[in-house]
């Protein structure tokens, strides 16, 4: 599965660059304008849910994957925690938008290091998204 | 550094300045003396963003006036609470707003101007959102300048996390009695349902709409009157904000 993978500064300031990136991504793999603006509301979500734990990460990582009909995302920082995820996390607003906007979400640690993956399936518009 | 009993002073003279308006010129102008420092410590917070300091104060001071006319004392909330969120609202706004001027270029804020009205017709004629090549294909831009456009449509920074917030009294908005639909809205979301009940009737309802009942941006904004965009421009603002009273409580409650 192809997969394109960048990190970002550590800072929300910068959230926007993961938002270019996956809406740009899933604007080529058959979704709607509602759901390219869904993805950049999860991106932002899921951001400012991992950048709120005060873990100190230096960086925000983000994998996208295409799928059949959709995309794939993972976002992640560079952080190492005892418990992931923490106590009442799911019980969050962000969690709420999360599961709500997305067809797929679940905590996730890549390399130890704590994050977020979601789907996003294409719904409506033609196989080729054209 | 401000001590209590001079805090206190300030809350109690406030409240009488409110009681006397709206006629009472005097006692506007005197709450928006007693309110300065509020102000400039807001403007400050937002200096480095290459605006000079007194612009930033005036258009804070424009929050201020606007949180003057709105407040309402029976309410029982401190009218420095009130009008924190709506001062930050008045600086945010101005930084979109010339962010947008600077910055997008004008063919782009065209486009943005064209996808503002193709899209709800496409999304009547198809009977969902349309994807960004069917709108390029009708409207005979590229697929960039479509998306492109969108994401500029989009054009706000979210603001850090250490910005300043209200602390559970955010409300630029009026609080309204809470409908049927909202009382679902706030079971579900029952973490921040004390900061739901302080938006504004419509912003609650496209929440609902959204999370409770399903129903696309395209579908809201077909129910509500408005376009798509600003479906999502709403969407993304009530988010945010939602988000950052919540950190500020979890802080104040640490």
């Amino acid at each position: 599965m192809e997969k394109v993978t960048l990190k970002i500064p550590g800072n929300p300031e910068f959230l926007h660059v993961l938002r270019s990136v996956i809406s740009s991504i899933g604007a080529r793999e058959s979704l709607s304008i509602d759901e390219l603006h869904d993805l950049q509301l999860v991106v932002d979500e899921a951001g400012a849910f991992l950048l709120k734990q005060d873990l100190g990460a230096p960086h925000i990582w983000l994998s996208v994957w295409r799928l059949e009909a959709g995309i794939k995302a993972a976002i992640w920082v560079e952080a190492s925690v005892d418990e992931w995820p923490q106590d009442r996390a799911a019980d969050s607003l962000p969690w709420t938008v999360m599961k709500a906007l997305t067809d797929s979400v679940e905590f996730v640690t890549q390399d130890g290091w704590p994050g977020i993956e979601f789907t996003k399936d294409a719904q409506g518009v033609g196989a080729d998204g054209r | 550094m401000v001590d209590s009993d001079e805090r206190q002073r300030d809350r109690e003279r406030t409240r009488e300045l409110f009681a006397r308006l709206p006629d009472d010129e005097a006692a506007r102008d005197e709450l928006v003396n007693l309110h300065m420092p509020l102000v400039e410590y807001l403007a400050r917070r937002f200096r480095g963003r290459g605006e000079p300091l007194d612009d930033l104060v005036q258009v804070a001071s424009m929050g201020l006036l606007k949180a003057i006319a709105r407040f309402d004392p029976e309410r029982g909330v401190e009218f420095s609470t009130y009008a924190t969120p709506t001062i930050i609202g008045e600086l945010k706004r101005y930084f979109r707003d010339k962010g947008w001027a600077i910055r997008i270029p004008r063919r782009l804020q065209e486009i943005g101007l064209q996808l503002s009205k193709i899209v709800p017709t496409m999304s009547q004629e198809l009977g969902r959102s349309p994807s960004i090549p069917e709108i390029a294909k009708r409207t005979q831009f590229s697929e960039e300048e479509v998306l492109e456009a969108m994401n500029a449509s989009q054009a706000y920074s979210l603001v850090s996390l250490d910005a300043p917030t209200s602390e559970g009294g955010a409300d630029a908005f009026a609080r309204l009695g809470a409908e049927d639909e909202s009382l679902e809205l706030f079971e579900s979301w029952s973490s921040v349902a004390h900061l739901l009940e302080r938006l504004p009737s419509r912003e609650r309802k496209i929440l609902y709409l959204r999370f409770v009942t399903g129903e696309t941006q395209s579908q809201i904004a077909d129910q509500l009157g408005i376009s798509q965009m600003h479906v999502s421009r709403l969407l993304t603002r009530t988010l945010t904000y939602l988000r950052e009273a919540a950190t500020a409580d979890d802080r104040s409650g640490d």
